[in-house]
């Protein structure tokens, strides 16, 4: 009985055996039998494999094989018949045997190159689909891992390809027809449509955006790129009547010798892409707080000066008053620090309202005097810290492009007040500027001023304005002080989101959210032996993979956009040295073109103003308590 | 890199094609005549030629990188900042 038994399990054994050698024979004598198809799907699929390619790709290639095979069966049609055009595969085929056999190759593969080629791809793509299909699912290879291995093993191959396609001069334009900016080559897609270069369009350049790397990751790169595209597909939009003239402002919130080296590829890259002046706040030109209306430079002041809480209160309300009473005097509101600062000087309020003033402002003028001298030091203060570069004149009207340097890195409290300062301004030249502009306000490295500049406000109410607001930092922790405040920045961000390499990426991954997938699982035999067996169910994994942002190198950069991801290899924009030249006639124009604010001749950019102001910080702080700290 | 010699780079890469696309067609009609796969070959080789270097076309025709000229009239800004490899 035992050895019928194992007779029958030997005899089903042989047979399954035999059966599985008997249909690789039959594959291998179609193969053999097809061998121009056969070697030319064998080429695609390597080719295919060994540049990432997508199926899709090879498809298409057939496709466009369709003008060769009309004109091989017209000529055959109009030498012997529609019949014999039907059956010209099956000649071409005998007839590639029939010369092979004979030893003319080349004769043989060219007589069946019509049809073997576009056959070739299309099996090509079939197979390298299955492969590929059954690899990224788990199911094919040795062992479960095998998914893994070919996983990286195809992001690498598709890194290569998109390092090639970027490496060639041209090969990726700065914008394309349809006002887009194309910001580099695809390396692969989630959700997204496939293709070799990644273009976004302008109106998602006038959208928000939020770019999130780490040092060194090419997020600067990145962001020069999407302000030239910015600007030169805004000026070509203006110039054909379709929209206002574009203005972009760079907040570069770190500073130091850095943010002048990015500076100068700021200006080169922009006149480049064709604005006409690019200004470097507050080393070659300055901005006019004074520009404000009375009433909000009162509130812009009072909001650049840190308050305490508490019994500083008062002191904050008293404050306001005054320099509302300085302000909006009857003579006219200031036009430069120094004048603001001798208006609170003893008897300057009682002179001016002596005549004009109401009874409340008399009153107030007598009870409070007393405090004119320490609102004076705290002005004094703030307007140390502001610098020149914010007493005029000027305003963002006046260049097409503004790289402002904040000292963010060594100067935090500087480079707060600086920040809040330029984007009040900016938001009042948005709001009421001569002429309409579509701008662009890119705050690079945010954190270093996140604390006094509430973007999120910004971003609320940036679409009327016509502003739209790129913000990037170093972090998630980086965007704002408060996870409420990050979550805010990051789902307003209609434009997208620029994930650069970063070891924290969730919270930004996950806004791309998630996706339905077939997690299959594998039955182990005897180790190290999987069965195909196993089942299959559906689940939601995330679009972005965290471990590959984790792994991105330099110059890659993950868009995130409605639910997908692209995978970009960013180009580099680098301006020719022509541009230096136009530097230096963009400066000469400058100077010669901005009236001196006082006098009304020409003034040099770096303005003969007053010394730095004397630093009363002590007697503040023994005034009003210690300034908070970041 | 300046503009001209990104042209003049395309420009080369698209006589290059064109010297592979005229040798595949050659050898293809040589090998394959009097036969209906010779012309067919041609034509193959010169849709290759087509789609692969219709972007160099474009530029060298326009004489600027890119697929799109900034038509500001200002100075320069017909040439896009472009470009090395990262």
């Amino acid at each position: 009985m035992i050895g019928r038994w194992l007779a029958v399990v030997a005899a089903r054994a042989i047979l399954r055996a035999g059966a599985r050698l008997l249909s690789w024979l039959a594959l291998a004598a179609v193969a053999v039998a097809a061998a121009p198809v056969s070697l030319v799907c064998a080429g695609t699929v390597a080719v295919a494999w060994w540049c990432g390619w997508l199926p899709r790709r090879l498809l298409a290639a057939a496709a466009w094989c369709g003008p060769m095979v009309a004109v091989w069966l017209a000529r055959i049609a109009s030498e012997a018949g529609w019949m014999a055009a039907v059956s010209a595969p099956y000649h071409a085929w005998t007839g590639f045997w029939r010369l092979a056999l004979r030893g003319d190759l080349p004769m043989a593969a060219a007589g069946v190159a019509p049809a073997a080629i576009p056959l070739g791809l299309a099996a090509g793509a079939l197979v390298w689909a299955y492969l590929a299909g059954s690899l990224a699912v788990g199911v094919g290879g040795l062992s479960p891992a095998s998914a893994v291995a070919f996983d990286q093993r195809q992001w690498r191959h598709q890194v290569r390809s998109a390092r090639i396609r970027i490496a060639a001069p041209g090969a990726v334009p700065l914008t394309m027809r349809g006002d887009l900016v194309v910001t580099g080559a695809v390396i692969r897609t989630v959700g997204h449509q496939a293709g070799t270069r990644c273009a976004i369009g302008y109106w998602r350049m006038r959208s928000h955006q939020v770019v999130a790397g780490t040092t060194g990751t090419g997020k600067t790169t990145l962001l020069l790129r999407l302000q030239a595209g910015f600007m030169a597909i805004g000026l070509r939009r203006h110039a054909a009547g379709m929209g206002a003239p574009p203005l972009v402002v760079m907040l570069d919130c770190k500073g130091g010798r850095d943010a002048r080296r990015v500076a100068d590829e700021f200006r080169r890259v922009l006149s480049h892409a064709g604005a006409s002046s690019v200004a470097l706040w507050p080393d070659e030109a300055s901005l006019s707080l004074w520009e404000l209306p009375p009433s909000q430079l009162t509130t812009a002041l009072v909001d650049l000066i840190e308050h305490g809480t508490g019994s500083a209160a008062y002191y904050a309300d008293v404050m306001d008053a005054l320099i509302a009473l300085a302000v909006e005097a009857p003579c006219g509101p200031p036009a430069s620090a120094r004048d603001l600062l001798s208006r609170f000087e003893p008897g300057w309020l009682a002179a001016a309202y002596a005549g004009a003033g109401t009874a409340a402002d008399q009153i107030l003028i007598r009870s409070e005097s007393r405090h004119l001298s320490d609102v004076s030091l705290r002005l004094r203060t703030l307007f140390r810290r502001l610098g020149t570069g914010l007493d005029g004149p000027g305003t963002f009207g006046d260049a097409d492009a503004w790289y402002c340097m904040l000292e963010g890195t060594d100067q935090i409290p500087v480079a707060e007040a600086q920040a809040r300062a330029l984007v009040d301004l900016l938001a009042h030249f948005a709001a009421t500027g001569p002429k309409r502009r579509e701008i662009l306000l890119a705050v690079d490295e945010f954190s270093a001023v996140s604390r006094r500049v509430p973007i999120w406000q910004l971003y609320e109410r940036a679409r009327s304005l016509g502003l739209a607001v790129q913000v990037s930092a170093q972090s998630w922790q980086g965007l704002a002080t408060t996870e409420d405040e990050r979550y805010r920045i990051a789902a307003a961000a209609e434009g997208g989101i620029w994930l650069l390499r970063t070891p924290h990426p969730e919270p930004l991954a996950g806004l791309a959210g998630t996706r339905r997938v077939i997690d299959p699982t594998r039955e182990l035999g005897r180790f190290p032996a999987w069965r195909r067996q196993g089942s299959s169910r559906l689940i939601d994994a995330p679009v972005v993979d965290h471990a590959l942002i984790r792994a991105l190198g330099v110059g890659q950069a993950a868009y995130i956009y409605r639910g997908g991801v692209t995978y970009v290899q960013v180009k580099r924009l680098v301006a020719g040295p022509a541009a230096a030249g136009a530097d230096a006639r963009t400066r000469s124009a400058w100077r010669a073109r901005r009236p001196n604010h006082h006098e009304g001749g020409a003034r040099p950019l770096q303005p003969d103003r007053p010394a730095a102001l004397p630093d009363v910080a002590p007697v503040l702080d023994a005034a009003f308590g210690r300034e908070p700290r970041p | 890199v300046s503009a001209p010699r990104i042209v003049a780079e395309m420009a080369i890469r698209l006589a290059a094609r064109a010297v592979i696309a005229a040798g595949a067609a050659t050898i293809g009609w040589l090998a394959a005549s009097p036969g209906p796969a010779a012309p067919a070959l041609a034509v193959g080789a010169g849709t290759w030629f087509v789609l692969t270097s219709r972007r160099d076309v474009a530029a060298v025709i326009r004489h600027q990188p890119g697929s799109g000229p900034v038509a500001t009239g200002r100075s320069r800004s017909e040439v896009h900042a472009d470009q090395d490899p990262t």
